[in-house]
Order: structure tokens, then C-alpha cells, then sequence
């Protein structure tokens, strides 16, 4: 009976461990696909003045219209100056000293400027505007556009590339201060460390990869930041390379401790060869034991890959932030975490905005989860030798 | 680890030469990590007092201490580890000692190690659309800690499992043969043999927890709350989002700088003293075990 009980409660354990991974999956992607099917803008309707001969706009046209760098008679319509209004939050004027007949009598003079275009609730759309269809489409948003402001209202700009950019180069900036670090204090904790000193630098690359991001981030505000900026006469030194400075000092450890172990497992009877081969210390190190673990070094570059890439804190305390893609290890940028911890604060849950971060989310979960994938796809059987 | 080959002096210069190399590359990384921390002891040494430690903040946040936040980095570090402690201590014993080693045991370790590698802050997210949203918790202390304990279980289950499976086979085996069930087997040996290294991963997850700055921005932590926390249905303040929030707010630099280093020098110093005696005691018991 107490078998039975102990062992069900371990087992039902386990199975919450699926259950987790079953519910991450299941809540990013129900919360991220609406982005792909709705329109910010649903609830609201697009009008303008009846004699506007214009029948539908696309979304990007319609937001030229509201900042007004755009002309009606581009879009076919009539030559006279555009006149956008946002009534799109109109409902939180009612009430207060606009009484719903008021409202009615101010929309009805606003149908009177012959190059109006309106962005209103459904509901209160007068008998004298011509309502016109915005088409929005949700794939080209995301995926055809490269600017991402998406707090504007009523057609915000959600274009992901500047910030998978902007992750993916942060990463690849990152990697390659890890790689090399992590690689050659590998060989030295491996081969020539001591033994009295192996658990100290052990301890040495826990601390290091404990530290917490934010006092990482803080610390390269305050010190790395203005460094970057003189050494490269900079207007600020929030930079990618800032970011992938630290970012890669913080990996190191995991790279290193998974080449460690590596090396540590190379079969004795190729070291051996080599050595009675006549082969010196670093002749063995760098033609036989590092290509004996290409496949576990690829590994461990493609975790701390996934490291990287989800970092949030320090990309977002020194990173500048610009959501731009970036051209140079000098340019601001913006990752697809660092937009995470920054926006969905203010996003209203389920709005447009929230299932858009949610988006983001489910990309950074797959792009981590496949380059997981990845790592252990190529992770040799070499441990059991 | 066990070193199969005696160490070979190098012979020539450039062998000397890249040794030399890789040992100074090496060592650059304490170096770093004496700069970066000895830059926030010279800073926030200043700061930092008892009355920091333990007074709560004052004039928003540009005077007075960090005990609230410290508390409710406390509260929720604690309410997590005891989660994630419960569900990745029995994970970890399954694992090790009582699955058969199939396809569901395979499964679960890939699972483990998938979740190791997914972002802190799509823990978040989840913990936004799950615990503060669809189950109705606000952000509180308790969906936090929840969405915490998710993160914690990668590190507590290997911790587990790598304790369990480190008590030695024969006194399992000598256990069962002399008539004591799985269970009481696993209660009155592994376990208690196992316990000092389970401690050691708590103590280390403990570390991690107090660190984490992403999963908690949505679902527990308050930009200003001046009040310690009542119960775990309420949002509270914590160290590290306090840390953030000094850094960004930026109104008067003058001041909140100061109070920003106290509280990173605090922040760090409690993450450091975890880990290290974490990392010491496990190196410690490996080596016992091992002899």
C-alpha cells in the first residue's frame, strides 16, 4: 500500500512535468495565433465623406492617410487635403460633458469636410459618413513590414523583423566571444589546470553564470556603456556589441563546462596513440582530441546559442533599444525578449498588442526549442565510451 | 573527474607560450568577476547599512531601504523553492529510482532538458496566461512563485536525480534483500542518503530564484508597493525588479543611483553566498562519494 502510494505520487509527478511543457505550448499558441487572424482595429469602422469615391483601403494606406504623408488622390480619391480624426476611444468621452446628442451633432459636421477619413466604434458610425473597408492583413503585418510601433492606434506596425534581427545578431555577436572563451578555458581546466584547482574554478564559472541579469546589465550601464561610447566616439554606447559582451561573458561557463566534460571523455586509447606517436601536449589537444569532439563542441555552441537568445535583462538595460535592424556591432537594437519584458506590461490582456507579444513569445519558445532539438540531435553517444 | 593520463610538461617554447595563453584567458574570468563585483562594493558599499537592509523605502524610492522589496523577494523565492522542491525532488527520485527505464523515462528526460532551455520570460508569458489570467490570480505573490517553481524544476530534478542515483547501489540492493519494500527502501536509505545533495540543489535553486528578474515582471512584481506583503493573493515588490526600476525611472539620478548600487550590492551578495556554499558543499560531497 505505502509502495503503491509513494511510487504513484513520484509517477504523477513526472507526468506534470509533460503537462507543463503540453500547457507552455498550448497557452503561447493560444494566445500568440490571434495575432495571424485578427485586426487590431476589430470594433471599429473606417469612414469617410459620402462623395469619397474610394471603396477600400489597405492597411498601410489607411495609416499614410492618418499621419499624413499621403494624398487622397494617390489612393483614388478626391484632391482635397486629408483630414484624418481618431474617434477610435470615443466612448470614453460619453458621459462626462458629451451627452450622446452632442457626440451625434459633432460627427455630423464632422461628415461635412469633404477630405475626412474617421476611425470610430461601429456603433456610432452617423447615416451621413461612408463607411469604407481597411483591408488588414495579418501575415503581411507581421512578416512584410520592418517597423514595429505597435502602440499606434487605430493601425499599429508590427513588423517582426527588426527584432528576430536583432536577436538573431545579438546571438551571433554573443557566440562569438563564448565559442572562442569557453572553448580555450576548456582546454586549460582540462589539461593543464592543477587538480587542487579544478573544484575552485568550478565553483568560479557557477557564480559567474548565477549572477543575476540584472545587476550584469547595471553594471555594464554604469561601466561597459561609457567605455563603449568613448572607445568608439560614439553618441551613446547602448549597442549591440555592449549587450553581446556581456551576454557572452555570462555563457561562458555553460560552454566551457560542456567542452570540459568533452574533453575529459575523449577515448584514452586515441590520446595514448598520439602520444606514442611522438606528438607534443598541444599537437594532441588541437589535431586530435578537439576534432575527436566536433559533434559535442557544435552541441555546446547550439545551448549556449539558445542561452543567448533568451537572455532578457541585460539586453534590455544596455542594448539602446531601437527597433531598428541593425547594420554594425554599433547599432542599438532590440530583441524579441527584450520587446517581451518591455511591452507586455502595458498591453491590456487580449488586446491586439497582447496577442502580438504572445506572437513573439511563441516564436522565441520555437526558436529555442529548436535549436534544443538540434543540440541533442547531434550530441554524440560518446558519453556512454 | 578522473584524469586517465599522467600531465605532460610541455616541451617547447610555443607550447610553453599558448599554455601561458590559455591559463591567463582563463583566469581573465575571475578577474572580471572581482571587477564587476568589486565595482558595486566600492559603489554601493557606501550605501549599504543595517538601516538600509531593514528599512522600508521613503520619498518614493530615492531614500530609505529595500526591506520590502527584499521581503517579497523572500516570500516569493521561498513559496517557489517549496514547489518546485516538492514536484522536482519526487521527479527526480521516479527518474532515478523507480521508472523502468522505457520510453516514458526517455520521454521525460528530453522534456527536462527541453525545458532547461526554454527563456525565462516565456516561463512568464505562461505564468501571465495561466496563473495570473485563466486561473484568476492576479499578479500575487502565489502565481509568481508558481511560475517560478516551473523554472526551478530543470535544476532540482538533475539535482535530484543525480543524489539519488549517487547512493551507493549496494546499499539499496542489501536494503531490498533483507526483505524492505521499494519505499521503505527509498525512505529509510536513499533518501536520507541523498538528502545532504538535495539540500545543496535547494540551496543552489534558491540562489537562482532570488536572481530572476523576467518571469516575475508580470506575474508578481509591483514598480511601487510601500507595503510588506499580507498574504500570497497580493502583488509585492522584489529586489531585483526594484533594481530595474531604479535603473530606468531616472528622474533624479542623483539619487536613485545610490540606492540602485545598495540594492544590486545586496541583490548579488545574497545570490554569491548561495552559490558558493551551494557549489562547495556539493564539490565537498562529490568528493566524499567518490573516495
Amino acid at each position: 500500500m505505502r509502495d503503491k502510494l509513494t511510487i504513484g505520487a513520484f509517477q504523477t509527478s513526472a507526468l506534470l512535468i509533460i503537462l507543463t511543457l503540453a500547457g507552455i505550448t498550448l497557452f503561447l499558441f493560444r494566445e500568440g495565433l490571434p495575432a495571424l487572424t485578427q485586426a487590431p482595429f476589430e470594433g471599429l469602422v473606417f469612414a469617410v465623406h459620402p462623395e469619397n469615391l474610394v471603396q477600400n483601403l489597405s492597411a498601410d494606406d489607411c495609416r499614410g492617410l492618418f499621419q499624413q504623408n499621403l494624398e487622397w488622390s494617390v489612393v483614388g480619391g478626391p484632391s482635397v487635403p486629408v483630414v484624418p480624426i481618431h474617434l477610435y476611444n470615443l466612448e470614453r468621452y460619453v458621459g462626462n460633458h458629451a451627452t450622446p446628442a452632442k457626440i451625434k451633432s459633432f460627427l455630423d459636421s464632422v461628415a461635412r469636410i469633404p477630405g475626412v477619413i474617421v476611425a470610430l466604434p461601429k456603433e456610432w458610425l452617423p447615416a451621413s459618413l461612408r463607411p469604407i473597408e481597411v483591408k488588414w492583413s495579418a501575415w503581411g503585418s507581421l512578416f512584410g513590414a520592418v517597423r514595429w510601433s505597435p502602440t499606434y492606434e487605430p493601425l499599429p506596425e508590427v513588423g517582426i523583423w527588426p527584432l528576430f534581427l536583432g536577436s538573431l545578431w545579438v546571438t551571433f555577436l554573443g557566440l562569438l566571444i563564448t565559442i572562442p572563451f569557453g572553448v580555450i578555458m576548456a582546454i586549460y581546466t582540462a589539461e593543464f589546470l592543477p587538480k587542487s584547482l579544478y573544484y575552485p574554478i568550478k565553483v568560479l564559472w557557477e557564480v559567474v553564470a548565477g549572477l543575476p541579469s540584472v545587476v550584469v546589465g547595471f553594471w555594464g550601464l554604469v561601466v561597459l556603456v561609457p567605455w563603449l561610447q568613448k572607445f568608439f566616439h560614439l553618441t551613446t554606447g547602448e549597442t549591440a556589441l555592449a549587450a553581446a559582451i556581456l551576454l557572452g561573458w555570462i555563457t561562458i561557463p555553460l560552454m566551457a563546462s560542456l567542452t570540459e566534460e568533452a574533453l575529459s571523455n575523449v577515448p584514452r586509447l586515441l590520446v595514448e596513440a598520439s602520444y606514442g606517436l611522438g606528438a607534443t601536449p598541444w599537437q594532441t589537444i588541437l589535431r586530435v582530441k578537439l576534432p575527436a569532439i566536433r559533434a559535442s563542441l557544435l552541441t555546446a555552441s547550439l545551448l549556449s546559442a539558445g542561452r543567448i537568445l533568451g537572455e532578457t535583462m541585460i539586453v534590455l538595460i544596455v542594448s539602446g533599444n531601437a527597433p531598428v535592424i541593425p547594420t554594425s556591432p554599433l547599432s542599438p537594437v532590440r530583441t524579441l525578449p527584450a520587446t517581451l519584458a518591455a511591452e507586455l506590461g502595458e498591453a491590456p490582456v487580449g488586446s491586439y498588442h497582447y496577442h502580438t507579444l504572445f506572437f513573439l513569445g511563441l516564436v522565441l519558445f520555437l526558436l529555442t526549442l529548436i535549436l534544443n532539438i538540434l543540440a541533442y540531435a547531434t550530441l554524440p553517444s560518446e558519453k556512454s565510451t | 573527474m578522473p584524469r586517465s593520463l599522467p600531465k605532460r610538461v610541455p616541451k617547447r617554447w610555443g607550447e610553453a607560450t599558448l599554455t601561458l595563453f590559455t591559463a591567463a584567458i582563463s583566469w581573465s574570468m575571475l578577474v572580471a568577476l572581482v571587477g564587476v563585483i568589486g565595482f558595486l562594493v566600492y559603489r554601493g558599499g557606501k550605501v549599504v547599512s543595517w538601516d538600509f537592509i531593514t528599512s522600508p523605502m521613503r520619498e518614493g524610492m530615492q531614500a530609505g531601504g529595500i526591506a520590502i522589496p527584499l521581503v517579497g523577494s523572500l516570500w516569493v523565492a521561498t513559496l517557489a523553492l517549496l514547489i518546485g522542491a516538492l514536484l522536482g525532488t519526487a521527479t527526480g527520485a521516479y527518474l532515478s529510482e523507480f521508472s523502468s527505464k522505457g520510453r516514458l523515462h526517455r520521454l521525460i528526460e528530453l522534456l527536462v532538458n527541453t525545458l532547461a532551455g526554454i527563456p525565462s520570460v516565456v516561463y512568464g508569458l505562461f505564468g501571465l496566461a495561466l496563473f495570473v489570467v485563466a486561473m484568476g490570480l492576479g499578479a500575487s505573490i502565489l502565481a509568481g512563485a508558481l511560475t517560478l517553481s516551473l523554472l526551478s524544476l530543470p535544476i532540482l530534478i538533475r539535482n535530484a536525480q543525480e543524489a539519488f542515483s549517487g547512493v551507493s547501489q549496494e546499499l539499496k540492493l542489501a536494503s531490498i534483500g533483507m526483505g524492505a519494500s521499494p519505499a521503505q527502501t527509498f525512505w529509510r536509505i536513499t533518501f536520507r542518503l541523498a538528502f545532504p545533495r538535495l539540500i545543496t540543489g535547494y540551496v543552489l535553486a534558491m540562489g537562482r530564484l532570488l536572481g530572476e528578474t523576467a518571469p516575475i515582471l508580470f506575474t508578481v512584481a509591483a514598480y511601487y508597493l510601500p507595503a510588506y506583503p499580507r498574504s500570497p493573493l497580493e502583488p509585492t515588490m522584489m529586489l531585483p525588479y526594484h533594481l530595474y526600476a531604479l535603473i530606468t525611472s531616472g528622474t533624479n539620478v542623483a539619487r536613485t543611483y545610490p540606492m540602485a548600487f545598495g540594492t544590486a550590492l545586496v541583490l548579488v551578495t545574497l545570490t554569491l553566498i548561495l552559490t558558493i556554499v551551494a557549489a562547495v558543499l556539493r564539490f565537498r560531497l562529490k568528493k566524499r562519494l567518490h573516495v
